[in-house]
């Protein structure tokens, strides 16, 4: 088995943050730590290559470094791929979940790492790569070997893979279903026993922390402002152009009113019954009331375009983006004000 | 600003000015209303939202046209 | 309130002569059956097949599985379905184990509902009715027919065919008896209620509600006490297609047998409360608080389990009831489904009060199965479309199938042992 091995400038000994502006460069068979990772293969693996690359370098272009590393490691034809691990080194991180990451995706290469679990590595790179749980120092550089080499082997051997608490990786945003010994039904009978007599119990759905977001300033010119329509109801014209799905929905558009008024539309969202609002679309799209209330002065203007999502069983992470994204362009577009309406 | 008639989403995600809406088929209004009556109820949504634009956001609450 | 539910046990079903049951085995006079059920002018024809678990077999366009159930002292088959609207829950009913009526439904509605049961391969290990001998009622529509006529026709069939089916057993063939009986379990048991959220009219087409509820439709009801002896014992049957909750999960509903099974010897099981999901929002507080008084007031209860149908509104309303519970000091925990296969566990759950710590999950609704092609197919054609989201594909293929529609896989009330884990 061929392994390639990543390292950043510190560990691939060029240097400590002296040399983090170092491009990237390949050393022929292990370096540092790569010594014992070959070791806990015993024999049946080598590091044929380590690839070394300096934080500051790669983070400052991501792309630039991958066009750069990508062919140096397929060069070395690896069975498998390793990078760091990066612990709490968020620049590492943020390389060796890039390099793992494309080189899953791009030479079809299993690939590990391992980093801290705060590491800004882990939320952008988790789905790309299987990131194993480490301490914060390069302390605990064993362990994580260890539990990377063991990873790594499985993968190689295209071993099923069972989940994240199973095997170890940090979760990677999938979720499968997967039997029991007992029904659902007894599991909440025996739950709800043990809540009652005060005995300590584990409930199978952790409950979500949401990060406060401070409100936007009130508006103190509403007679200028100008204000937009959004809306997670599934609005789309004929023929859902944008391909919104109707659940799990990935995707919004800006679709202009008076067009998408004047054309036949339908609604992309199966989490509720659509046909009072194909009646009358004012009912989630109240255009037909702001149209009227701008002519009375008692705003500045509606923004021509309305942003358009479909919002049923949307994932929180596809939510925020959907929202960063649409905030943006509202932006760009001079937008003071949202009205969003939901069903 | 939102309007939705499933507060408890909204709240727990923190949406600092929300009006509980009609229903989940119909945020803005009563859709078995006469025209003139149910546009009449999607102008008090509008106007209450307009209201609620101008004053501090308040996270975890929301207001109904009442 | 006391229901006897006396159960015969089948180990094996034939076609024969005459409809009969010996020494375990069920046989069945396939002309009687058929012509009983073409009664119903709605039907061009009835076919009744038996599918036995190792066949080849495809049951396609499935809508209901029914326990065969008959009354023999003490009230009507299936009230208000088949027989009068008489109170369920009391007297003797018989039973029979092991042979459940699978209903078919062909009339082209609805394509997204229907179910699938396979008798072999990797989709018989999933769904359980892959390990038991199914009589299946596959009829055809005649003529044109409205959706909910046909749909109706379908549902009393299979009500007709289970009562018809449990009466072919003698009372000398009873191998086996429950009793439920409701009364206060002496000690000091914690008092456990149920609160059984039983519909929502989220998908009802035209806004016409599916009649759950001793054949009547309770769409729009604000929350009641039912007997648990009236749920299991033929008042609830499965709307017009399964959701994951067939009629047979609902005659053998596994909370409702497990709060029986422990009553008096680790809680008091103090009854049901049934409700249905709020569209409209000033209603969700109103139906939550009538929870949390009818469960402590009224039943008594320091602890409730919870239960709901379908989707993500219902959710919501779920976790709204079970915080007025909470506030009223009643302990819950809460049977709720995950939606989304790309997702994290610690994002999904649809509410956040710190007091709904004691959450099952009973499995991701979309997860998939890739089921083979079958030699046989049932209750359909190899051309009959089975339900995926992107493209388009039928019975006769290789089948990439979202779990709730393999029946008997998922189920809402708690009767699989499906949970989503984190991958």
């Amino acid at each position: 088995m061929r392994i390639v091995h990543y390292l950043n400038q510190f560990f691939g000994q060029e240097g400590g943050e002296d040399t983090a502006d170092i491009g990237v460069l390949v050393k022929e068979g292990p370096v540092g730590p790569g010594l014992l990772l070959e070791k806990l293969f015993q024999g049946e693996a080598q590091v044929v290559a380590t690839v070394i690359c300096g934080d500051n370098y790669f983070s400052a272009n991501v792309d630039k470094a991958l066009d750069e590393g990508i062919p140096l490691i397929a060069a070395q034809k690896p069975d498998l791929f390793f990078a760091g691990p990066a612990f709490h080194a968020g620049r590492y991180g943020v390389a060796c979940g890039a390099l793992g990451t494309a080189v899953s995706e791009r030479l079809q290469v299993p690939a590990v790492t391992g980093m801290f679990p705060e590491n800004p590595g882990v939320d952008i790179y988790r789905k790309g790569v299987y990131i194993i749980p480490t301490g914060a120092s390069a302390a605990t550089m064993k362990e994580a070997l260890e539990k990377m080499a063991a990873l790594g082997r499985k993968l190689y051997r295209r071993e099923p893979l069972g989940s994240a608490a199973q095997e170890g990786y940090l979760a990677r945003g999938l979720v499968k279903n997967e039997f029991l010994d007992s029904p659902g039904a007894v599991r909440g009978v025996e739950m709800l026993l043990r809540k009652l007599r005060n005995q300590p119990f584990e409930t199978e759905l952790p409950l979500p922390r949401f990060e406060a977001i401070p409100p936007a300033p009130k508006l103190t010119a509403l007679s200028n402002a100008t204000l937009a329509l959004v809306s997670d109801g599934g609005l789309v014209p004929k023929g859902n152009p944008d391909r919104f799905k109707v659940s799990g929905n990935t995707v919004f558009a800006a679709y202009e009113i008076e067009e998408f008024l004047g054309n036949p539309f339908q609604v992309a969202h199966s989490g509720y019954h659509h046909s009072e609002v194909r009646k009358n679309v004012n009912r989630l799209l109240p255009v037909d009331v702001l149209q009227e209330m701008a002519q009375e002065g008692e705003y500045g203007n509606l923004l021509p375009v309305f942003y358009s999502t479909s919002g049923n069983t949307t994932t929180v992470q596809s939510s925020k983006a959907m929202g960063k994204g649409i905030a943006e362009k509202l932006k760009e577009s001079g937008v003071d004000a949202v009205i969003l309406t939901s069903t | 600003m939102q309007i939705s008639a499933v507060v408890d989403v909204a709240k727990m995600v923190g949406v600092s000015r929300l009006i509980r809406g009609y229903s989940i088929t119909s945020p803005v209004c009563d859709p078995h209303l006469d025209p003139e009556k149910e546009k009449a109820m999607r102008r008090k949504y509008l106007d209450k939202a307009l209201a609620m634009l101008q004053e501090e956001g308040r996270e975890g609450e929301f207001q109904t046209i009442e | 309130m006391k229901l006897h539910l006396e159960s015969v046990s089948i180990t094996g079903v034939e076609f024969a002569e005459r409809t009969g049951v010996a020494d375990h085995t069920l046989y069945i006079n396939k002309k009687a059956l058929q012509e009983l059920l073409e009664e119903d002018p709605h039907f061009a024809r009835v076919a009744v097949e038996l599918a036995t678990p190792g066949d080849p077999t495809r049951i396609v366009n499935v809508v209901d599985v029914v326990e065969p159930r008959c009354k023999i002292e003490g009230g009507e088959d299936f009230p208000g379905v088949l027989g009068k609207t008489v109170s369920a829950g009391a007297g003797i009913t018989r039973a029979l184990k092991g042979v459940p009526v699978v209903v078919c439904d062909r009339h082209p509605h609805w394509v997204h509902s229907k179910s699938l049961i396979d008798m072999s391969g990797p989709g018989a290990a999933l769904g359980r009715y892959g390990a038991m001998t199914n009589v299946v009622i596959d009829p055809l529509p005649h003529g044109e027919i409205g959706d909910w006529d046909y749909a109706h026709s379908v549902k009393v069939a299979g009500c007709k065919a289970a009562a018809y089916l449990a009466r072919a057993a003698a009372a000398d063939q009873v191998d086996g008896l429950e009793t439920f009986h409701l009364e206060p379990a002496a000690g000091d048991l914690p008092r456990v209620a149920y609160y059984y959220q039983i519909y929502s009219p989220q998908h009802d087409a035209r806004g016409i509600p599916d009649p759950i509820f001793y054949g009547y439709p309770i769409a729009t009801t604000l929350p009641l006490v039912v007997h648990p002896n009236e749920i299991i014992d033929g008042a609830v049957l499965s709307g017009y297609t399964i959701r994951m909750m067939e009629s047979y999960s609902i005659q053998n509903h596994p909370l409702i047998f497990e709060l029986f099974r422990r009553h008096g010897k680790e809680l008091n099981f103090a009854g049901v409360v049934v409700g249905v999901a709020s569209m409209e929002s000033a209603r969700r507080p109103l139906a939550a608080l009538m929870v949390g008084n009818l469960v402590r007031d009224t039943l008594k209860a320091e602890g409730v389990i919870m239960t709901k149908p379908l989707g993500g509104a219902p959710t919501v309303d779920l976790g709204e009831a079970a915080v007025a519970c909470e506030q009223r000091g009643v302990k819950s925990c809460l049977l709720v489904q995950l939606f989304n296969p790309e997702t994290f566990l610690d994002s999904e759950a649809m509410f956040n009060d710190a007091s709904l710590n004691a959450i099952v999950n009973t499995g991701i609704i979309f997860d998939t199965a890739s089921l083979p092609p079958l030699a046989q197919i049932i209750g359909g054609t190899e051309d009959t479309p089975v339900f995926h989201d992107t493209r388009r594909q039928v019975a006769g293929e290789e089948l990439e199938v979202e779990q709730r529609f393999i029946c008997g896989c998922l189920n809402q009330l708690g009767a699989s042992s499906a949970t989503a884990v984190q991958y």
